[in-house]
């Protein structure tokens, strides 16, 4: 037996020193969840303005020209659910806070975080935000290990390249809004929107989501109308390759929920999705503005909705 | 708790250490630990399981106890029919319930009848079709007089709970394995390391290839009305490595782990994608659900006496029953028919046992012949896997129908080539070792340490990279 063990712990203790060395590698690289987290803490008593959304309004709405004090809490392929949870979780220590934008992209009530082909990301929102996982139980595992966070490829790649931060974009700023950069390759044509278009299909059209999501933004709006805060929904621009190939149905069906929710919240849909101030160069591909796109649409927004708002409650 | 997870990775080790350091001295409280242990690790799923596999245990004891002391042989009927009666019923209701309701409506509606029949929404307790076998060989052998019944309570609900085998097998007998309960258990250093081993396989079965093909079979199945034959013959290939990776996987993990604490389970697979015929392959694969089958159903049916048409209705029976032994729904009769139809020309002509050693025994490569027998067998068990994987005949025979198009001769619009090598890797692997009791059995082999070494670790690197695509245990679900 001592033999057995011994033998054991020799041959276990190369691999609990790999384990170590990529857990303290992993801890030191950036994520934007991280990065977001942090700046949006220490800002808390000062928000104003909080943006929520998937990487549409990530990348589209700059809350420096907002004239309130806004914070963009958007991130890539984030849910309604985690707009939601995240809003509900910090919305007692936010006293400023006046109105509260949420993205509206054509799935958004078609889909969770688990239907699509990034579901790791929900691991990276227990870690991080504390926020457990919509559906699937949450493991105690991915709260206290950044391996688990990681796909093994993942953490090769992070590892042993150079490329050493997760989601991160090139300029990231404060106020959590993140820079596409125009001198990015981008294709704004027909192929790429039909691509795109199959990609949601596939992944991100769900029926069975609506009632859930539903449910999940009904509590939002609840939470935010106890507390006299205006929800807002909005559609980002986009440009008219890809609007016009998005399914009618669907919008139809989005269009119905909306009208009910703002019914009963007494908030406003603003749908930007086929404005024609907007051109291809204001966008870096097919569905996200560039911050050229992203300057031009945040005082649009801040001109047509936040500011009308604020003179409607003088 | 999944054998592929954390928890027992935890687990495992805490057992252990607990059981050999603490425990080591006192049999008694040794094998109550073993109870405890494997009930906490059954009730990890779902505690209110815990109680049928109790009530389930403590009626075959006690039917083992009133069989001991009755001679009368209706009395001992009767507390056979008991405990045949509580066991089946409980498999009956919990796993056939709602399909033999459903049956039932289908039939009459087949005649223009209506009947409403409500399905109840009935959670199907993990391991019941495995250990409620287990412990009806117990009552079976003892009513039959092959097996002394056991007084030690104990060991008896160790024997019918033990964590390693419980809810997937293999189907243990109580000749092999209750007595192991009643002896102190030395820790044996070789057996323990081939233990491990042994785990290590199959956790790479069950994680690398397994899990893998199971993305692939299970998007192919999905969606094979748009996809060409050729890629449904890749399919149902990747099916048939899925099924063979998690189960086998499964059962060495279980093999494994019970060696480290001094148990020998009996092997439930040898190898059987290198049969050269289908009744090779019934010898070879879920060895302990075939035999019991056998034992406990073929040959109190008559076996192969009584003539001819009664073998071939026996055989026919033992499939078809096995078959749906896996699952409520028609899709598993008819995979066993098919086995069934598959062995009985081997039956007619006597040629039933032809193969039974080791395929190209102390040879490198096998013969043109053994190789095309090989070749035909894996394809015609691939063939009738389609059945158990779909969802209903009606898709299944849509399945073979469009695969079995010109498009068969297409290119697959699906090739993952990783995981291709993968498999021919595994196959070289399992065809060198295939006359060893696991593909990792190494002791003989007389290799330096560190290439040992450094094949152990690196099987747990291809573990790791490729086991990003989790998938339940198939047999779980039975």
């Amino acid at each position: 037996m001592k033999k057995f063990l011994k033998t054991l712990l020799i041959f276990i203790v190369p691999l609990i020193l790999i384990i170590v060395y990529a857990e303290i590698t992993l801890r030191e690289i950036p994520t934007t969840y991280e990065f977001k987290r942090k700046s949006f803490e220490t800002q808390l008593q000062d928000i104003e303005i909080l943006i929520l959304g998937n990487s549409q309004s990530f990348g589209g709405v700059n809350p420096e020209y907002l004239t309130n004090y806004g914070f963009n809490l958007s991130n890539n392929s984030q849910t309604l659910y985690y707009d939601a949870e995240i809003t509900q979780k910090y919305l007692p220590e936010m006293p400023k806070l006046k109105c509260v934008l949420i993205n509206i992209s054509y799935f958004s009530f078609w889909h969770i975080m688990e239907d699509s082909h990034e579901p790791w990301r929900k691991n990276f929102y227990y870690y991080y935000w504390d926020i457990k996982p919509e559906e699937t139980p949450a493991k105690f595992i991915n709260k206290i290990s950044n391996l688990s966070l990681y796909s093994p490829k993942e953490v090769l790649k992070l590892i042993f390249s150079s490329e050493n931060q997760v989601d991160f974009f090139e300029v990231y700023k404060n106020n959590g809004w993140a820079v596409n950069d125009t001198t990015r390759n981008y294709k704004i044509n027909k192929e790429e929107a039909q691509d795109r278009i199959s990609l949601f299909a596939k992944q991100y059209i769900h029926e069975k989501r609506l009632e859930q999501n539903y449910n999940t933004i009904e509590k939002l709006l609840s939470s935010l109308n106890k507390k006299g805060i205006t929800p807002v929904f909005f559609s980002t621009p986009l440009p008219r390759v890809f609007s016009s190939m998005i399914p009618p149905d669907i919008l139809m069906a989005n269009d119905k929920i909306l009208d009910d929710l703002c019914n009963k919240y007494n908030c406003k849909y603003y749908d930007y999705s086929n404005d024609e101030r907007f051109i291809n160069a204001d966008f870096i591909d097919v569905n996200h503005l560039n911050f050229v796109g992203a300057e031009k649409f945040s005082r649009i927004i801040n001109n047509e909705i936040l500011l009308l708002k604020t003179a409607d409650k003088k | 708790m999944l054998f592929n997870s954390i928890d027992f990775a935890i687990f495992v080790p805490l057992v252990f250490l607990l059981y050999w350091f603490v425990l080591n001295k006192n049999l008694k409280a040794q094998n109550f630990f073993l109870v405890f242990a494997s009930y906490i690790f059954y009730g990890w799923w779902d505690w209110r399981f815990l109680s049928l596999i109790i009530f389930s245990s403590l009626v075959d004891f006690l039917v083992g106890l009133g069989l001991a002391k009755e001679e009368n042989i209706r009395k001992r009927k009767l507390l056979l029919i008991i405990s045949i009666f509580i066991n089946i019923g409980f498999l009956g209701f919990f796993k056939y319930y709602n399909f033999f309701l459903d049956s039932f409506v289908d039939a009459f509606s087949f005649f223009g009848k209506t009947i409403n029949g409500s399905s109840l929404n009935i959670i199907l307790p993990v391991g019941i079709s495995f250990y409620t076998f287990q412990t009806l060989s117990y009552s079976i052998d003892v009513y039959n007089r092959k097996l002394e019944p056991t007084k030690d309570i104990m060991s008896f609900f160790a024997f019918v709970s033990f964590f390693p085998q419980l809810v997937a097998g293999p189907i243990e007998r109580a000749k092999n394995l209750l007595p192991q309960f009643y002896v102190k258990r030395d820790f044996d250093y070789s057996k323990a390391v081939d233990g491990l081993r042994q785990i290590l396989w199959g956790l790479f079965k069950k994680i690398v290839i397994a899990d893998n093909c199971a993305t692939y079979a299970n998007n192919i199945f999905t969606n094979y009305t748009d996809l060409s034959g050729s890629t449904l013959l890749l399919g149902a290939i990747f099916f048939a490595f899925q099924i063979y990776g998690d189960f086998s996987g499964y059962s060495d993990i279980a093999i494994g782990t019970s060696r480290l604490f001094g148990f020998n389970l009996m092997r439930n697979f040898a190898f059987p994608y290198f049969s050269r015929d289908i009744a090779e392959f019934w010898r070879r694969w879920h060895i302990s659900l075939s035999s019991w089958f056998r034992d406990y159903v073929y040959f109190p049916l008559g076996g192969s006496r009584g003539g001819l048409w009664m073998k071939i209705r026996n055989t026919f029976i033992i499939f078809v029953v096995s078959g749906f032994w896996h699952g409520a729904n028609w899709t598993f009769i008819v995979w066993g028919f098919i086995n069934a139809v598959y062995f009985l020309p081997l039956m007619l002509f006597n040629k039933n046992r032809v193969n039974t050693n080791v395929v190209a025994e102390g040879k490198l490569l096998p013969s043109f012949k053994e190789f095309f027998q090989i070749g035909f067998t894996f394809f015609i068990t691939t063939l009738a896997w389609v059945f158990f994987r779909s969802d209903s005949i009606e898709s299944a025979f849509n399945y073979l129908n469009k695969m079995f198009m010109l498009s068969l001769f297409s290119i697959p619009s699906v090739h993952p080539r990783s995981l291709i090598v993968l498999i021919f890797v595994f196959l070289i692997v399992e065809w060198l070792q295939r006359d060893k009791q696991h593909a990792l059995e190494i002791d003989n082999i007389k290799i330096p340490r560190i290439m040992k070494w450094s094949l152990y670790y690196s099987i747990i690197m291809i573990i790791y990279i490729f086991g990003g695509a989790q998938q339940a245990f198939i047999y779980f679900q039975f």
